[in-house]
């Protein structure tokens, strides 16, 4: 069989159950059909489903016949499980993938990363492969361990944003396989700092921030993360 | 979607490629599940092939594969870790260890203190360590400011018994020749001052797969090679076919619907970003223009059919007048090698702007695996 490594602790995808919750309360539990598909979009199938039927959800859905198969036994007891094909909209609501069109919504996942290493540069010091990232001026640049192998579109280098210390940080340069650059300016992020993404309670960056950043659909940025990235739940919203 | 893992195009590829670097060592880079051809059978079958030196990225991922067995006496080298990680384990498992700063060397250090006083008998002093000077790229590795500092340290903690500095590495930025060049001298600079210091590093390594094969001059004592190894190309045009290289990744989908779509006839097939495809597309020079919406394919019945559009669990392609018309479940190679007139990776990369191992890998990690020896 296959190898799925855990890779190292310093990067983490929140999921706070009462997010979910709060989502479905919006929808309607009655009502509402909650997809599974893609391991709950990269938040957890087996946690997703117990918080949800916990929250009057009894009825789920994934895409096809095999995914059907593969969570069937992890479901709560009670609930039904149909295959049918992705509903973005519905998904994006679930799952508080875009509360700024979604009136009402939370993000369920928070991704975030601990700086691993910071290093000064001076102005118009070429980042990471192909120099592609020059710094505006003298400053300094914090290295976090997220690269496209976790999920994290490659694309993202020189297009996208994180916030650390509530600040909005440039990402400097490409994105390679294990790591990028953040560029925090004339101040120095300290090893071990939060780096956050999307997600976070304080912010209106979301995943859709993040999908429209490289023109990408809403729902197909969360399920990359996929196993690469430990996930934490929050709220203690099921009883185990 | 499925994909296939030809182990025989791995040897192949890695006798090509040991060959070439010969007499500098091939060291395979296996982190991120072997790009998602899956590190246990890709190690397995280097093992094989007389590779003995493993690029693994992290404590964690090293201390599996070695635990696995797969690995051998083979180096096992881990480089992305903060002063906070677990280097018991790494001593424990015999990884060596790529240090950027004083403060990692000194938790290194610290660490073979505790596993002597928990009398493990697994430990083998000193601890194998690669010293990184940043030449450019301003991730990890120690400015050149800092090099005297981190070999003055390394020094001590070598005279001490802890550590042996066996290696000195760095990363290069490949922007251009000129640039590159810069880098190698930053990089010998910092060989010069080590073998100054009292150190001796014997493994001198620079180059990935693009430097490495190219230019003798970048090879020193061994080579980190990790897309080559999988014949993903760089891009830019240059495929595996030009590098005497073959895929080792297929991917598979099956046609679930064909029809026809304002006049032109369509297969839709069972695969779309959600089993990893990307689903965005940029120009390769970074700019946001409008791209056409073609310029990749897929191949249905040994035809290549132009992708007109990837959705969520479904793609849908164009299909042309064939001798036999396309029925559904019939199998579409979305992906594939050269050699067998497939569209390869480096095409797909090309067209959507980035670079075949981030389709390789999100595919590769998602995806079931079959594995086949050609």
């Amino acid at each position: 069989m296959t190898l799925r490594i855990q890779a190292g602790p310093q990067r983490e995808a929140r999921i706070s159950l009462a997010h979910l919750v709060s989502n479905i309360a919006v929808l309607g539990a009655d009502s509402m059909t909650l997809d599974l598909t893609a391991d709950a979009f990269g938040h957890g199938a087996q946690r997703i489903a117990r918080a949800a039927a916990e929250a009057g959800v009894s009825t789920f859905t994934v895409r096809s016949e095999r995914e059907a198969a593969q969570i069937q036994d992890v479901l709560p007891r009670g609930t039904t499980l149909g295959v049918g094909r992705v509903d973005e909209h519905s998904v994006t609501h679930s799952y508080g993938l875009d509360p700024a069109r979604h009136r009402g919504t939370k993000p369920v996942m928070r991704l975030s990363a601990r700086v691993l290493a910071v290093k000064q540069v001076a102005a118009d010091a070429g980042v990471s492969y192909g120099y592609t990232w020059r710094a505006p001026h003298d400053g300094w640049l914090a290295l976090v361990p997220l690269g496209y192998g976790d999920g994290f579109v490659r694309a993202w280098g020189n297009r996208a944003v994180a916030q650390w210390h509530g600040m909005r940080c440039e990402l400097a340069g490409r994105v390679a396989m294990d790591a990028h650059s953040i560029f925090t300016g004339g101040q120095s992020a300290t090893v071990g700092d939060e780096v956050v993404y999307f997600g976070d309670a304080d912010s209106d960056v979301t995943a859709a921030t993040f999908a429209e950043a490289v023109g990408a659909p809403v729902v197909s940025i969360t399920p990359a993360f996929g196993s690469r990235i430990p996930r934490t739940f929050t709220d203690r919203v099921d009883a185990s | 979607m499925r994909v296939i893992i030809d182990t025989g195009a791995y040897r192949r590829n890695l006798a090509v490629l040991s060959a070439r670097l010969d007499p500098a060592q091939l060291m395979a880079v296996v982190k991120d599940d072997a790009y998602g051809h899956g590190a246990l059978q890709m190690v397995r079958v280097a093992r094989e092939c007389g590779v003995s030196a493993f690029a693994v990225l992290d404590i964690t991922t090293g201390v599996s594969l070695r635990a696995s067995g797969v690995l051998g006496d083979a180096i096992a080298f881990a480089w992305l870790f903060d002063a906070a990680d677990d280097f018991a384990s790494a001593i424990e498992h015999e990884i060596d260890l790529g240090v950027s700063n004083v403060e990692v060397l000194d938790a290194i250090a610290a660490a073979t203190s505790l596993v002597e006083n928990s009398g493990h008998d697994a430990l083998r002093l000193p601890v194998r360590v690669h010293l990184k000077i940043d030449s450019g790229l301003h991730r990890n590795g120690a400015a050149p400011h800092e090099w005297a500092a981190l070999i003055t340290r390394a020094k001590h903690w070598q005279d001490e018994g802890r550590i042996e500095v066996v290696g000195v590495w760095t990363h290069i930025g490949e922007a251009s020749a000129e640039d590159d060049d810069t880098s190698r001298n930053v990089f010998e600079s910092a060989v010069d001052q080590s073998r100054g210091v009292g150190l001796n590093p014997t493994l001198r390594h620079l180059a990935a797969s693009a430097a490495s094969f190219e230019r003798v001059d970048f090879r020193y004592d061994l080579a980190r090679v990790g897309g080559f190894t999988y014949g993903i190309g760089p891009g830019s045009g240059i495929g595996p076919a030009d590098l005497g290289l073959e895929a080792v990744m297929s991917a598979h989908a099956s046609v679930v619907r064909v029809g026809d779509v304002d006049g032109q006839s369509v297969a839709v097939l069972d695969c779309g970003y959600l089993d990893g495809l990307p689903a965005w597309r940029l120009a390769s020079d970074g700019s946001n223009e409008e791209l056409p919406k073609t310029g990749y394919d897929v191949v249905i019945a040994g035809v290549r059919c132009p992708v007109l559009s990837v959705e969520a669990d479904t793609m849908s392609v164009a299909l042309r007048e064939t001798a036999s018309p396309v029925q559904v479940g019939d199998e579409a190679v979305v992906f594939g090698s050269h050699l067998r007139r497939e569209p390869v990776l480096q095409e797909w990369a090309d067209a959507l702007g980035t670079v075949g191992e981030e389709i390789a890998v999100r595919v590769g990690l998602r995806a079931e695996r079959e594995y086949r020896e050609s």
